[in-house]
């Protein structure tokens, strides 16, 4: 060998030279490794069968690059792979067990991964399983047990990797710290305790480094008879079950207090489960094996936590959330833990005067978000999952009309149509059937009232627009942004960053590369602060916020100045569409959480006045209805007359609201504020459920959080009564229909375990609990600790 | 409800002509109205009286206006978007009455189809009026079919209306096979709409229309009407396999119309293997044929399109002793044998089906309580005995209903060789 190896192979073999032989021979007959340099090292782990006549054949035979044997006298499988690690040096260690069977291009493959992906933590194959006889039925239902391995044909990141064929980068291996010390002890020789290859992907997934799942490396794993047996899948199921209970233990996030608790509350769970699965069990022979199995894979479980339990406590310590996740490799890495099979959806915009398109649906998308616009102006939407794909043009034709109606009926006769969202009610008038008879051209009238764009522009009295992105350390959504808004067909007066976490470095170089930006530095941590320290910056009569996952429409700006027009308004928001739905996390939010913040589609403008402020102030104003922070705009003149944001609220403080509290305050005084659809952006929403999970529980802390606040500003009950009155009983109630409903799939005995894509809602619970504590401690703070709009003193209605 | 009288008048309003007044005929308990934007339907409800013999004009527009506005919006916005609806020549259709001694029944739909052939387009291959007279116990039928030209009359001699309208499904020529029952009259407009469902849905196997009541003149017609009756909304709908935001879908009760009025494409019926003659079968189990059908048409993955269009008038029973038996054996036991089978061949859907009958035992019991609701809007209360009879009928079928049916039908099928 020539150059030093970059992949060893090490296989860790004990009494098992019949199989060993047949690996060697796999490894022997590789193919394609012309430029692969690769070694091969056999840890001999106290074998006393004839191992090494096996290994010193191969080495006679000279097939296989660099083999060689060494022995690990202390059994089992994690101190053997532990010496294999130590008693070799190539970059990358491939951890073979001698009944796997690698396809003849595995090594190439694995080379060629690692060569191209040099960062990444570890990477593992397709595994699949070989039975000696046909296997029993039961078996078949326990194919994880075997490590059985098959994401699709696709190379992506994975959460997790099974440990048969498992390839580690050495440098992620060593960074963390599993080389120092393994806390799992793995199989012992037969006896089977599992759980050290676990322990490896998860903690070098907790490190930060990627896991993928490479689909050309593909391995055969032999299952002889024996491990097809009752017998051993119960001892091997109870011993997965405390590799799994070691497993959760090592990724929680939490004290030691919190980890026992979540383990009581899971245990109850599966205890609660047992009933169900017994009545289930009755109905077949096979399906009572296969539940004696899964039993003992839950008294592992409990046998895993007793483990734990009975260590000692710094011992504990060491291992619990020994592989969290560092906080920013979960926002960066885009993969969910979730295992879904979300497929991605697409959105199309369809322009209504235009021909309508057929669509169909691509291989892959879960469906078309459409989108109808007329003239630039969204007008409705329509979810087609891909199995109503395709549709023809007549077809879409017709869910066009009925889904726009409403929003052009609104446009064409501004607020006499139809009856508003219910809190807004006290406004409402029906339509006169014969205004209603007399559109003839609905669409070509409602793109008669859409602005042209210019219009403004030659208008000398057009007020100046300053636009404010609060950012930090997004650079690439940033520039993404800054990219969009240079495609505004009208040019506002000044842009401005403000840099919520300067000391980074990451922000100000990514607004150097647009010399029309001007960057603003602001350390106070805290969205309303960067946000307040915009508005001090700007110069302009409207101030126009969005943030840093925005894209902006090119008639944005004209479409806000167009709002302003009426002197009246105060504050504007505008739609917020999606920007892509991805994941499952953005698709639930888009069609769950935001429609439930905005309680309708949002295609039809809305004037929030002191009509509505009056009606609604008995039950907590729904100011959060009026819109986003993503796409909101003022006066320069409402900051002098109700001052500036919250800095006690926004996200980074309580979590958010602090847009809604400053439009409470427009309204409490009398001002109004208006709901603007012609002002559009797309948002990027959070592409992973954990990061939608805490978004959930932080918009709810912020939410409670502002209503105190508010409270405490005006004396307005309804704050009071929404907070500790409406809000828990609306979550009773959701908690008592979950209840209901888990009932009813136990008595249903439905083998649907779909899980609602609605955040749970214990995050509610909690973020609201939150809420009461946060606003207990942070209300002797200022709300505008630089103090520059001290006039908000004066309390209650003008 | 006072004292026996109980008649609702019925009003069809085109509201794109001037609106009057419209007037009650003396002792009406109501007014059930209909309106159509050229000619299309867009809204029906019923409305009290409440002692005025009058719905003044200003009432009715605001009342339309709140009703319909967002369909007469659509309508205009449709017609922007397409502007000249596409004429698509319709086949050969053949319409199947099936019939079992009610030649006064299929005098007044065939007088009421006899307009329809105009409405057409250029090129399209007519009407082919089939009779299936279903073991008929005089020779009424025949001799009516005989005195209408362009009126084939068939006999099937096994009692069961799936019996009829598979005889129908191997008698029909035309490439479009509609069903129509006896006790319907269709529509004006019937053959416009089915014309229009036809042209925007090439790959659709199944068409089901709007059944809206012919007349509401005694309580029993009322009750039925005022429980929802078979109307299935003024949207057009096109059914793929999923419906987005129902998991009990395809299985649940009637979301598809109702097999009063409904046409298929004649190859792709006879390739789903027609009706099940276990369910639809005479006084036994009277119900459930059209459910199973659309549930196979639905899994066999073709589209199905409710048209409101496509619409028929259908006369209710008028004894409130014959809409209990209906209530109880067509819905209750019909519907139940009907989801017994589904569990049976269609194993996949099983958790799904059987959460469909908790869903409709909470449905019925769901519908009772509304009363309360009824009474304090001063509805006119539905009896008791309604729910009783159809959660009585489904408990009855669930038990092996759906088995004993078939051992009939093969008793039939021996008998009548």
């Amino acid at each position: 060998m020539s150059q030093a190896a970059i992949l060893e192979v090490v296989i860790c073999t004990y009494n098992n030279a019949a199989m060993l032989d047949g690996a060697l021979a796999r490894l022997a007959g590789q193919i394609g490794i012309e430029n692969a340099h690769w070694s091969c090292l056999v840890v001999d782990n106290n074998c006393t069968d004839n191992t090494a006549h096996v290994v010193q054949r191969y080495i006679a035979e000279g097939k296989i690059p660099g083999l060689r044997i060494v022995s690990e006298p202390e059994q089992g499988l994690t101190p053997a792979r532990l010496r294999g690690v130590r008693n070799s040096s190539a970059p990358w260690v491939a951890f073979v067990d001698d009944d796997c069977f690698l396809r003849p291009d595995w090594i190439a493959n694995a080379v060629a991964f690692a060569t191209s992906h040099p960062g990444s933590g570890a990477f593992g194959g397709k595994v699949a399983l070989d039975w000696e006889v046909e296997p029993p039925s039961y078996a078949r239902a326990f194919t994880y047990c075997f490590a059985e391995q098959n994401h699709g044909d696709m190379a992506h990141q994975v959460p997790f990797l099974a440990g048969a064929g498992l390839i580690v980068n050495r440098s992620a291996l060593t960074a963390c710290g599993w080389s120092e010390g393994p806390l799992v002890a793995d199989r012992v020789g037969k006896s089977l305790v599992s759980g050290g290859d676990v322990e490896i992907a998860l903690r070098i997934a907790g490190s930060g480094r990627e896991l993928w799942y490479v689909p050309q490396c593909e391995l055969h794993h032999q299952i002889p008879v024996r491990r097809t047996t009752v017998h051993y899948l119960v001892a091997m199921n109870r011993n997965l079950g405390i590799s799994q209970a070691l497993a959760d233990a090592l990724v929680f996030e939490g004290s030691v207090s919190q980890w026992f608790s979540q383990a009581t509350v899971n245990a109850a769970k599966q205890i609660a489960h047992l009933p169900r699965q017994a009545a289930r069990a009755m109905r077949s022979e096979h399906l009572r094996t296969a539940m004696w199995i899964q039993t003992n894979f839950t008294l592992g479980q409990f046998l895993g936590v007793w483990r734990i339990l009975r260590m000692s406590s710094s011992r504990r310590q060491e291992l619990l959330g020994r592989a969290r996740r560092p906080f920013n490799a979960r926002i960066i890495a885009p993969e969910t833990s979730r295992m879904s099979d979300f497929l991605p959806w697409k959105i199309v915009n369809v322009e209504l005067r235009q021909p309508l398109p057929d669509l169909t649906a691509d291989v892959g998308t879960g469906g078309l978000f459409v989108v109808f616009w007329c003239q630039g102006v969204p007008v409705g939407q329509l979810l087609l999952p891909a199995s109503l794909l395709p549709i023809n043009s007549a077809q879409l034709a017709v869910s066009a009309a009925q889904r726009v109606a409403r929003a052009v009926g609104h446009g064409l006769m501004k607020h006499g149509y139809s009856a508003p969202p219910f809190f807004l009610s006290a406004t409402a008038r029906g339509p006169e059937l014969a205004q209603v008879l007399k559109i003839a051209r609905p669409l070509e009238s409602f793109s008669h009232l859409a602005r042209p764009d210019n219009a403004l522009e030659d208008e000398f009295t057009a007020p100046s627009a300053s636009v404010i992105i609060c950012t930090r350390n997004r650079p690439e959504a940033l520039r993404n942004c800054l990219s969009s808004l240079r495609s505004l067909s009208l040019q506002p007066r000044e842009i401005i960053v403000v840099d919520n976490d300067p000391s980074s470095h990451l922000t100000a170089p990514a607004v150097a590369e647009f010399p029309e930006v001007r960057y603003v530095p602001e350390p106070r941590l805290g969205l309303s602060a960067a946000r307040n320290t915009g508005v001090r910056n700007s110069t302009s009569e409207i101030i126009a916020f969005t943030d840093d996952d925005v894209i902006v429409h090119p008639a944005w700006i004209g479409a806000i100045l167009g709002g302003f027009e009426d002197s009246k308004i105060m504050a504007l928001t505008g739609a917020v569409l999606p920007a892509e739905l991805a994941t499952d996390a953005q698709f639930a939010f888009q069609n769950e959480a935001f429609a439930w913040e905005l309680g309708f589609e949002g295609y039809e403008a809305l004037d929030f006045d002191s009509n509505f402020f009056r009606n609604t102030t008995h039950l907590g104003v729904p100011v959060w209805r009026m819109g986003a922070g993503a796409n909101m705009a003022f006066r320069r003149e409402a900051f002098d007359r109700v001052g500036l944001f919250d800095e006690r609220l926004g996200a980074g403080t309580s979590g958010c609201s602090e847009d809604s509290e400053l439009w409470y305050r427009l309204l409490a005084k009398g001002y109004q504020c208006r709901y603007d659809p012609h002002a559009v952006v797309s948002h990027f929403h959070r592409s992973d459920w954990q990061g939608l999970s805490y978004q959930t529980y932080s918009y709810m802390r912020g939410h409670v959080a502002a209503l105190l606040f508010q409270f405490d500003r005006y004396k307005h009950w309804g704050n009071l009564k929404r907070a500790f009155l409406i809000l828990p009983l609306y979550f009773t109630k959701l908690a008592l229909r979950a209840l209901l409903k888990g009932l009813a799939r136990f008595l249903v005995n439905s083998d649907e375990d779909q899980p609602s894509l609605v955040s749970p809602l214990h995050q509610k619970i909690r973020g609201m609990l939150a809420g009461y504590t946060y606003y207990l401690r942070h209300r002797h703070l200022p709300a505008d600790p630089l103090g520059i709009a001290a006039s908000e003193n004066n309390n209650g209605l003008p | 409800m006072t004292d026996g009288i109980v008649r609702y008048s019925q009003f069809d309003i085109e509201v794109t002509y001037p609106l009057n007044d419209l007037i009650l005929l003396p002792g009406d308990a109501g007014a059930a109205i209909l309106v159509r934007r050229k000619g299309a339907p867009i809204a029906f409800w019923m409305q009290e009286a409440n002692g005025s013999q009058r719905v003044l004009a200003g009432e009715l527009a605001r009342k339309i206006s709140s009703e319909a506005t967002d369909r007469i919006l659509a309508a205009a916005i449709l017609e922007e978007l397409m502007p000249q609806s596409p004429r698509r020549p319709l086949p050969l259709v053949t319409i199947a009455i099936c019939t079992k001694d009610r030649p006064a029944g299929v005098t007044r739909l065939l007088s009421s189809l006899r307009e329809q052939p105009a409405g057409l387009p250029e090129g399209s291959g007519g009407l082919d009026i089939l009779v299936v007279d279903n073991a008929p116990s005089d020779e009424r039928t025949r001799e009516l079919a005989a005195v209408h030209p362009g009126v084939r009359y068939v006999r099937e001699v096994r009692p069961g209306l799936n019996f009829a309208r598979n005889r129908a499904m191997r008698e029909a020529r035309g490439e479009i096979l509609a069903f129509l029952d006896d006790d319907v009259i269709v529509d004006q407009h019937w053959s416009a709409g089915l014309v229009s469902a036809w042209a925007d849905h090439p790959d659709a196997c199944a068409f089901t229309g709007q059944v809206l009541p012919m007349e509401l003149e005694t309580e029993a017609q009322i009750v039925f009407e005022r429980r929802g009756g078979f109307r299935r909304g003024f949207e057009r709908i096109r059914f793929g396999p999923v419906l987005p935001g129902n998991a009990l879908y395809p299985g649940g009760a009637g979301i598809f119309g109702a097999g009063a009025n409904m046409a298929f494409r004649t190859d792709l019926l006879r390739n789903l293997g027609g009706f099940d003659e276990a369910l639809d079968t005479g006084a036994e189990v009277p119900g459930g044929g059209d459910l199973d059908i659309f549930y196979r048409v639905i899994r066999a993955g073709y589209p199905l399109v409710y048209e409101p269009a496509f619409m028929v008038f259908h006369q209710h029973r008028r004894d409130m002793r014959a809409l209990l038996r209906q209530y109880r054996r067509s819905w209750g036991l019909g519907f139940m044998c009907y989801i017994r089978k589904c569990m049976k061949s269609d194993p996949e859907r099983r958790a799904n089906l059987i959460r469909l009958i908790w869903w409709w035992i909470a449905y019925q019991v769901r519908g009772f309580f509304k009363n309360f609701k009824r009474k304090a809007q001063r509805l006119p209360h539905i009896p008791l005995a309604i729910f009783c009879g159809e959660l009585w009928g489904g408990f009855i079928a669930f038990f092996g209903g759906y088995e004993r049916s078939m051992r009939r039908i093969e008793e039939i099928r021996r008998r009548c060789r």
